[in-house]
């Protein structure tokens, strides 16, 4: 293996995840999608981890996940439960599947189905709760449980109706409207969730059976900024999924965090996860809160930046601009920094800032030991005591050891 | 102590209201801040962080909500004040910085660089040495030339480099190359010159600036100065880089002239390079120091010398700038007797046809005194001359009406004059010389005749006239000034020698 | 093997010690300083895979 095969495997991942054409097919209870899910699956984000090294946020979810399946009726029981060893926990990337913050997602819960059109591979994500007191941040309680019941029984089947009755909805072209219109894709959702409703308001309009609850759905979905959030994220999994397990590349193809430990996958090492602690984000708070109060980075979310959006496209987001360093020219400087670690532009993403460039796309991992630049990462900050919630916003950067730990492992297995 | 602000019906990202409670709770004896839009799950976190009150209770979704908590009344007025100006855009600014002095940052890596300059063709590396060859070895990979500045890298490393880079079409300059003058440019170390049509190709960084100073200050001007590294000609190496930068001379019109140098070169690749030279049309100097002149294989095309200085001479006359051929004849017009006679006793070891006004064992005499004829110098101190009048140290007069005819006079190239001063002698010699210099020197810009002239001052600091002062306008008039008189009649016999 | 093309003109990337660039900037020339910093900050281990990869052999390479 030399730097001419690694760089042809490398063209080779990047021009697969570029080529997939994700679109939104379906909304279904896990478990009927979610290869390898059974009734006593929990899925969670980042990489794998053991019930006993979780953080509070992702506990308390887990919690709400088993009551709202009926496994447990009390918060104590469903962690007596979890620590029992009758559940299995994995993650939610090993099953083709992605979820924010806490990610969790269990055998009832609905989740979009998104099918790339051009390798046919398919990825997975629950729907948003959006925001306050949410499952996600390991928020619990009767408010939580009841919009994750509506959620699922008529949430879930009236999208479901209504992008059957579509037919299919493309991704990526909201997604690059949206990076247009100021989302970075990771933080910011305000123009994709609007976009998204827009499309499918005459769908759900169509296929709602009560007037009531049609509006309802359509309050939910386009007056919640994160919406999207849970449509982008599979979608961009399905396309990292793409370029996933070509042999020599050393291209990441997901980057995750649970809370506790921040994860790392290469496309030339399939599903071997490289890991180390989950850093502190540097962040703006919201009223009330410190970074006393500040979980480790959690959630899949990181998918976004594995594909060239978020931190590693900070100029085209005014408004996250700010978390960032506080100026547009620092967020010009971190994105052209992006451009070192990354090999190829995306021509359907394009920069408005940076003169309409690609976003940077497929971070080798060489290019970062390399010039030891580490992606940046626009991220969510959640309360380290499950069910408080999100207590801010900001970046930070995924630690070095992760793709020091990936080179090495590369190393092994090419190099004999 | 709380204080509420409410702004109606006003939107704000809420980006920009977290930056300003930031701000609003470094203020001094503020506690707790809260600024958002009273939207359900706002006011929500608000309840959380006990700072509801009885106003925000009247607050719509569409409303700004700013809570303060502090100390006392005064600084909770003061952060609601410094509220509104911000939401209202009359604060100088939050946390966002003045972007406008802002330079973009650097690039980290060759790639990036390239980018930003998509016409860099020469890529100058002066990273420690174990770096270097990584560095120049992705500077091929993007079709650019490497100059390594940098020292200590291996041998292994440079073979390596240089012949990719031939396979490329590209050229290293360097390992431990400090010099090279492209497109006009200095890059690394290097002396400003004119541009011209002497082209060279050297193995060593302060050769090369020896040669460069030394074209200039002999009215040449350079093309191109391409350095290769010192070892480039070693066996090992096999003088790739120089034989690429004679190629890359050998192509550009504006380089008439080569001129090649090294530190003694493996004789199998200096045979190469020779053979390179030849095929192509160029004339080409050769200076591989220490390898002594070799005559026998000088031809119509080569020549080889063994200085820089002959060689940057040797250049310039086949550049076509150097004096002209016959004009290399000293003339030396002397106020001080016995200076004359050390300058004669010197010229007459090393030249034939040497003449004087005064009697000396080898040299000719002159026929008449004033007029000099081919190797000649005139001691102007003689008993004939200052009949009558005052000796040329006290009054120059007579010496300053001769300079002109002299340094005119066919055949001439050289002049030489000496300069006495302390007390009893002229209060300022080389003043007073000052305009028949200039005359002299502007005749023969006109006449498009090249002359030397060489002056050393016999003097202290000390002296009313100041040695100092008397060289510095001495060598403002164009005058070559020397410390001794032999140094300066050597200097001149060498000078008239590249004449022959 | 192609011929080296003669230099028409000059556009320099820097990388290296700084004032060196300043001095291009000096005489008006089209220059771009790297940022540069050691690769992989030093790490050997990860130096001598990056060298094994570059030249295509295995196990660690003289540094």
């Amino acid at each position: 293996m030399n730097l001419q095969e690694i760089s042809a495997a490398n063209s080779k991942a990047i021009e697969e995840m570029m080529k997939a054409d994700p679109v939104w097919v379906d909304v279904c209870p896990a478990i009927d999608v979610i290869p390898g899910m059974t009734p006593k699956t929990i899925l969670h984000a980042g990489p794998p981890i053991h019930w006993n090294h979780m953080c509070g946020p992702m506990k308390g979810a887990v919690a709400g996940a088993l009551m709202l399946e009926n496994l447990a009726s009390t918060v104590e029981e469903a962690y007596e439960l979890a620590a029992s060893g009758e559940i299995t926990f994995d993650a939610c990337h090993n099953h083709s599947a992605v979820g924010p913050m806490a990610g969790v997602i269990s055998a009832g819960m609905p989740v979009f189905v998104i099918k790339n059109k051009v390798q046919g591979n398919f990825a997975y994500c629950n729907l948003n709760e959006g925001r306050g007191k949410v499952l996600r941040y390991g928020g619990l309680g009767e408010e939580v449980t009841d919009r994750l019941i509506w959620m699922r029984d008529v949430l879930g089947p009236a999208l479901k109706a209504a992008v059957k009755f579509m037919g299919e909805l493309r991704i990526k072209p909201i997604m690059s409207e949206a990076l247009h219109m100021g989302d970075d894709l990771h933080n910011r959702y305000k123009a994709s969730s609007s976009l998204f409703a827009n499309r499918i308001a005459p769908a759900l309009f169509e296929t709602g059976k009560n007037g009531a609850d049609t509006a309802k759905v359509l309050e939910f979905v386009g007056q919640n900024d994160y919406t999207f959030l849970n449509l982008a994220m599979p979608a961009l999994k399905c396309m990292a999924d793409a370029g996933d397990g070509v042999e020599g590349s050393t291209i990441v193809t997901a980057m995750a965090r649970n809370g506790t430990d921040f994860g790392l996958r290469i496309s030339g090492l399939p599903g071997q996860w490289f890991t180390a602690p989950a850093p502190p984000v540097d962040a703006l708070y919201f009223p009330g809160f410190s970074e006393k109060d500040a979980n480790p980075d959690i959630g899949d979310s990181t998918i976004t930046e594995t594909m060239g959006f978020g931190g590693l496209a900070a100029a085209a987001s005014p408004s996250v601009v700010q978390f960032v360093g506080g100026s547009t020219k620092d967020a010009v400087n971190r994105n052209l920094e992006m451009y070192e670690i990354t090999t190829r532009e995306n021509p359907e993403f394009t920069i408005p800032t940076l003169e309409f460039r690609g976003i940077p796309t497929g971070i080798d991992i060489l290019k970062v030991i390399e010039l030891n630049v580490t992606p940046a990462l626009h991220t969510g900050v959640a309360h380290k005591e499950a069910g408080v919630g999100q207590i801010g916003a900001g970046c930070l950067r995924a630690p070095m050891k992760i793709f020091q730990d990936a080179l090495q492992k590369f190393s092994d297995t090419y190099l004999k | 102590m709380i204080k509420t602000l409410i702004k109606q019906n006003f939107y704000q990202d809420s980006v920009k209201l977290m930056l300003l409670s930031r701000r609003l709770s470094k203020m001094e004896e503020i506690e707790n801040v809260s600024a958002i839009m009273a939207t359900c799950s706002n006011i929500d976190i608000l309840k959380m962080a006990g700072l509801y009150t009885e106003e925000v209770r009247k607050a719509s979704p569409d409303d700004i909500v700013v809570v303060v908590e502090g100390k006392t009344e005064k600084a909770c007025a003061l952060a609601i004040e410094e509220a509104e100006r911000e939401i209202e855009g009359r604060s100088p600014g939050g946390e966002g910085k003045d972007i406008s002095g802002e330079e973009e940052e650097s690039p980290k890596s060759l790639a990036a660089a390239r980018r930003r300059l998509p016409g860099a063709n020469v890529t100058l590396i002066s990273v420690p040495g174990k770096y270097a060859f990584d560095l120049a070895d992705q500077s091929l990979d993007l079709g650019i030339s490497p100059m390594i500045f940098s020292d200590n890298v291996s041998l292994e490393e440079e073979i390596s480099l240089k012949k990719k880079a031939e396979k490329l079409g590209l050229i290293v300059m360097g390992p431990d190359c400090g010099t090279c003058v492209i497109g006009g440019a200095c890059i690394g170390f290097g002396n400003k010159v004119k541009q011209g049509n002497i082209g060279i190709a050297g193995a060593s960084g302060t050769g090369i600036q020896q040669l460069l100073c030394l074209l200039y200050n002999g009215g040449g001007g350079v093309s191109q100065a391409i350095g290769t590294g010192g070892r480039d000609l070693h066996k090992e190496v096999g003088g790739i880089s120089m034989l690429a930068a004679v190629d890359l001379l050998e192509e550009d019109e504006d380089t008439r002239v080569l001129v090649l140098i090294s530190k003694p070169a493996d004789p199998e690749v200096e045979k190469k390079i020779l053979q390179r030279v030849r095929s192509g049309k160029k004339p080409a100097v050769i200076c591989f120091l220490g390898s002594g002149p070799r005559p026998e294989e000088a031809d119509g095309q080569l020549c080889f010398e063994p200085t820089l200085e002959e060689a940057a001479w040797r250049a310039l006359q086949l550049a076509g700038i150097r004096l002209q051929p016959g004009r290399s004849y000293i003339r030396g017009l002397y106020t001080g007797g016995t200076l004359a006679y050390e300058a004669l006793y010197l010229m007459k070891q090393k030249l034939p046809e040497v003449y004087s006004n005064i009697p000396m064992e080898g040299i000719g005499k002159l026929t008449d005194s004033m007029v000099g004829e081919k190797n000649s110098v005139v001691d102007l101190g003689d008993d004939e001359f200052t009949k009558g009048r005052a000796h040329p140290m006290i009054d120059p007069g007579l010496r300053n009406s001769l300079i002109l005819r002299e340094a005119l006079a066919e055949g001439t190239g050289v002049l030489m004059l000496d300069f006495m001063l302390g007390y009893g002698c002229n209060g300022d010699p080389a003043g007073e010389a000052a305009e028949s210099l200039r005359a002299a020197r502007k005749k023969a810009e006109e006449m498009g005749k090249s002359i030397r002239l060489l002056g050393h001052v016999c003097g202290t600091e000390l002296d009313q006239q100041d040695l100092r002062k008397q060289e510095a306008t001495l060598r403002e008039l164009g005058v070559e000034t020397y410390s001794s008189n032999a140094a300066m009649v050597r200097a001149a016999i060498e000078y008239g020698k590249r004449e022959v | 093997m192609k011929k080296v093309k003669k230099f028409e003109r000059v556009e320099v990337i820097n990388v290296g010690l700084e004032f060196l660039y300043d001095e291009l900037v000096k005489q008006g020339i089209g220059a771009v300083n790297v940022n540069w910093a050691p690769p992989a900050q030093g790490n050997q281990e990860m130096l001598n895979i990056l060298r094994s990869l570059r030249s295509g052999k295995g196990g660690t390479n003289g540094d």
